[in-house]
């Protein structure tokens, strides 16, 4: 069975134009090699696209499908292959049933940190001369240390959206022997065969980051260990002298001149677009492993394609908690700054550059929905298509995300429960969604003010490689506290919908307000204390059982009434810097008190404990009330 | 700080990554059960996993206990040493293979005798389909030589059968994923080995406890086996010459190892073996130094 969701949010790019040039003569010569009915499909809505766009219309299309794998196995080997041992590497006879045909291959286990969840990722090897829609390997990924099912989607999404050189991402349901087994992510496996199809030509130079070693970070004191620190996938031999003349160019070229450095050797896009989406989805697991370089002697250039996005979208590791709890942990972060993830002088230079920096911005206004961006286009394509928009417009605009997740919520959400097999534990399946749009709501308001928003000084809010280190070194071994007065206030209109309340110089949003009702234009105003023990309480409550944080709201107009509903967040960024009290076992058991005329007054509050976020609802303030809110279990 | 954060959170990570990975994958020969050069193991090579180890063990014996358990000392010591090699192969991820020979050097203070020492071929079966540590072992011994000291192994130089049941008490790897293994760990196996000629039928058995030391690339096991014969049952006779494979005999003995995994792949192992009691059998006192390797196909 198979279900399609039409977004028409999403465009096609020049790189997507190749593509599906490539796949037109691919289905012209050799329709046989590259069955397809997706593919075709694929197609129809993109010429219909175009049709749209001749006219100067700004439709655009995406689709979320998922599919129906079926595989056909001996009934012990797919019991299991899914039960066996985590780092047991046997594999198994397969037949995918495609279309009534069987292609024979063999199926394994693969990853390294999904493997210990029954819910494992798979790789099918088709047997020598098969191919399963062109491919000899099926790689499917379980998702299953991301309970929200989307982070790798989302971010392929957003990649493909843009243009960028990535592999087919589809979601499938896995049936074996007919039963359903899960929801996997089918991402083609990259290698030169992607390449070509992509017309890059498949004679280039692939590399990919060494994973162990950490090293893949371009910097001057690993450009003379390439060995260690990259993998040559093709041509498989120990010829790194193309890698090594880029990254001694990429550490030699003045910044200043790091744009025509860039234009020459890169397809620049790839740089931007890789930057941007690091932004976008806060990853800071990469620049100096998790992505790929390859060399296309058909284009004379270097592109970059992105990998692995399990930490993101406010997914944190942390610093000190044992395996595996360092990367399966409660930390979430919206708030880190545009760039971050380790140095590497592609993504230090590319910022400081004021041409490309420039270029970076506009791309992350386009994502925001802020400015649209055209395709830089060929002699021909002016001809019939003008002013092309990008793919990827206002993908990130909160309407738009969330939309997006919704979708994919109700689809997944759906039959979840009939998952053979569970991944990791954590918080059901709508909280992990609903922090996933938390997310989006408020990384989207921070980004916006940091990169785009001057300072009430008139300065800028963020720069590349603004960074202040700390005035004494970090102890990796004690809590971290930094105690901060956050002071926002914003004007509501009575017709305001909702509003963010953002501390002005550290461009901080600190609680969010849905406007229920309001009776004049008036003067809002948030303080927030940070990581600090409440000192004031209700009576029967500890302070270790308390948030360390608190919170006053009020009104500066005289005679203003208002009602909202609120949502407030807390910090929880590692174990070593958080405001949960000590006493908090459960963060579940977290309910927000008001003080109002002197009462503590506890209110109904939900909360989501991976996003951090308390939320009320129907709270009703007069401007003559100081509303102090602090947050404990009971 | 957000950057340092997470810098160092990947050193850490990796370093922490690695080590798991190491303790889950690697196959420790502490696993592999040295006695009297034969080998049985409660682990199941991965398909297309191969283990390759090899050895050497050296034994002496001031005495030896009479059919009536009491000790009784030989007039000269005798001594034995073995090199063996051993290997297995996983054949598919329901059976593997394995293989292991030896030369063994006799010396009872009179007379001496070596050579190539019985081959060993079998296949090992997995009791649990989805667990390892769980497995079944069927065996051919297939002797190369007459032995004229045998007073070490009754049996030696005879077709055999081997078959045996191995059990090591590990967590379920899915209800606590990623926990290292406990602080101990214990084991067992139970089996029995038929040899031509009436001589050399035995039951034995053993249990295990093994927990690791200094960090988790070390480990320490401590074992107590037992055997007896079923076979040899006839009455009379002196034992005054040492044990008599024509009588029924009997041993319980100890061991301590220590391994240490130098790579994921590779490891060594030293052990010490002391018989504490038996009837009709040497009382021998046993040092082993082994090293043992794994690679995928």
């Amino acid at each position: 069975m198979e279900e399609i969701i039409r977004f028409w949010n999403t465009n096609f790019t020049n790189i997507q134009m190749a593509r599906i040039k490539t796949k037109i003569k691919t289905s012209i010569f050799s329709i046989s090699s590259y069955s397809c009915n997706s593919f075709i499909r694929v197609i129809r809505v993109q010429v219909l696209f175009f049709g749209l766009t001749v006219g100067g219309l700004q439709a655009e299309a995406s689709e979320i499908q998922f599919k129906t794998l079926e595989l056909e196995m001996d009934s012990r080997d797919a019991e299991v292959l899914f039960r066996k041992e985590p780092y047991d590497t046997s594999s198994f006879p397969v037949a995918v049933v495609d279309e009534g045909k069987r292609i024979h291959g063999r199926v394994e286990v693969i990853g390294q940190f999904s493997r210990n969840f029954l819910k494992k990722s798979i790789l099918i090897k088709l047997d020598e001369g098969q191919r399963w829609q062109g491919n000899k390997k099926i790689s499917l990924k379980s998702m299953s240390t991301d309970l929200s099912y989307m982070r790798e989607w989302l971010t392929w999404n957003l990649i493909s959206s843009l243009g960028m050189v990535s592999p087919r991402v589809e979601y499938y349901r896995l049936n074996i022997n007919k039963q359903f087994i899960g929801f996997f992510l089918f991402i083609e496996w990259i290698d030169t065969s992607m390449f070509d199809r992509l017309g890059l030509g498949k004679d280039g130079e692939f590399y990919n980051t060494n994973d162990e070693t950490y090293c893949g970070d371009m910097s001057p004191d690993n450009q003379n260990r390439l060995q260690e620190c990259w993998a040559k996938l093709s041509p498989k031999d120990k010829d790194y002298t193309s890698l090594k003349k880029l990254i001694e160019g990429i550490n030699e070229t003045p910044v200043e001149d790091f744009d025509k450095f860039l234009t020459k050797h890169f397809d620049v896009d790839s740089v931007i677009n890789w930057l941007v989406v690091n932004t976008i989805i806060s990853n800071g697991d990469t620049y100096n492993k998790n992505y790929f370089l390859y060399f296309s002697k058909k284009t004379g250039k270097w592109v970059v394609i992105p990998w692995d996005f399990d930490l993101s979208f406010g997914r944190n590791a942390d610093p000190v908690l044992p395996f595996p709890r360092n990367i399966l942990n409660d930390n979430y972060t919206y708030f880190y700054p545009p760039e971050l993830g380790s140095p590497n002088p592609l993504k230090e230079k590319t910022l400081k550059n004021k041409q490309l920096f420039n270029a970076f911005k506009n791309r992350i206004s386009h994502v925001f929905g802020i400015t649209m961006e055209r395709e830089s286009q060929g002699f021909f394509e002016k001809l019939f298509i003008k002013d092309k928009p990008l793919g990827g417009f206002a993908w990130f605009r909160p309407d738009e995300f969330q939309s997006r997740v919704t979708a994919l919520e109700n689809i997944v959400g759906r039959d979840l429960t009939k998952e053979r097999y569970p991944g990791s534990k954590g918080e059901p399946f709508e909280q992990q969604v609903e922090a996933l749009q938390l997310y989006n709501q408020w990384r989207y308001v921070l980004l916006k003010k940091l990169i785009f928003d001057p300072t009430p000084f008139n300065t800028a809010h963020w720069l590349p490689y603004f960074i202040f280190p700390p005035l004494s070194p970090v102890d990796m071994t004690k809590r971290q506290t930094i105690p901060l007065i956050l002071s926002t206030t914003a004007e509501v209109l009575p017709t305001d919908k909702s509003v963010v309340l953002m501390e002005e110089l550290l461009a901080r949003p600190v609680g969010m307000l849905d406007i229920q009702s309001l009776n004049k234009p008036a003067r809002v105003r948030l303080e927030v204390e940070t990581e600090r023990v409440p000192e004031s309480l209700p009576a029967g409550i500890h302070p270790s059982k308390c948030i360390q944080r608190i919170w006053y709201l009020d009104i500066k107009t005289p005679d203003t009434i208002l009602k909202v509903n609120m949502q407030l967040d807390y910090l929880q960024e590692s174990s070593l810097h958080h405001e949960i009290g000590e006493q908090i076992t459960d963060e579940r058991g977290l309910s927000l008190w008001v003080m109002q005329n002197y009462k503590w007054r506890k209110l109904k509050t939900s909360i989501n404990t991976l996003a951090n976020v308390l939320k009320t609802e129907a709270l009703e303030l007069t401007s003559s009330d100081l509303l102090r809110f602090i947050a404990c279990e009971e | 700080m957000n950057k340092n954060l997470i810098s160092h959170r990947d050193a850490e990570a990796q370093r922490k990554t690695y080590l798991f990975i190491i303790l889950s994958v690697s196959v420790p020969l502490w696993l592999i059960i040295f006695y009297s050069n034969v080998y049985a193991s409660a682990w199941m090579q991965t398909e297309g996993d191969s283990l390759i180890a090899t050895g050497t063990s050296y034994s002496i014996a001031d005495s030896f206990w009479k059919r009536d358990g009491k000790l009784a000392q030989y007039s000269t010591r005798h001594k034995q040493g073995v090199y063996y090699l051993y290997g297995e192969y996983g054949y598919s991820y329901y059976y593997n293979i394995f293989a292991s020979t030896g030369w063994t050097y006799s010396d009872n203070g009179t007379s001496t005798d070596s050579g190539v020492d019985d081959v060993k071929i079998g296949i090992r079966g997995r009791l649990n389909l989805f667990r390892n540590g769980r497995t079944w072992e069927i065996a051919a011994i297939l002797p190369t030589r007459k032995w004229y000291l045998s007073d070490y192994r009754p049996g030696q130089g005879k077709y055999g059968l081997e078959a045996g049941i191995f059990y090591r008490f590990r967590p379920n790897p899915y209800e606590n994923p990623f926990a290292e293994y406990p602080h101990s760990i214990w084991g067992g196996g139970l089996g029995t080995t038929l040899r031509s000629g009436g001589v050399g039928g035995e039951v034995w058995g053993y249990g295990n406890w093994q927990k690791n030391l200094f960090s988790p690339l070390w480990k320490i096991e401590i074992k107590l086996s037992a055997l007896s014969s079923f076979a040899g049952a006839e009455t009379g006779s002196v034992d005054i010459y040492g044990p008599n494979d024509s009588f029924h005999y009997d041993q319980i003995s100890s061991d301590i190892s220590l391994s240490y995994s130098l790579s994921r792949t590779t490891g060594i192992n030293l052990s010490y073996k002391q018989d504490l009691w038996g009837r009709n059998i040497n009382k021998n006192e046993t040092v082993h130094a082994g090293i043992y390797t794994t690679w995928k196909k």
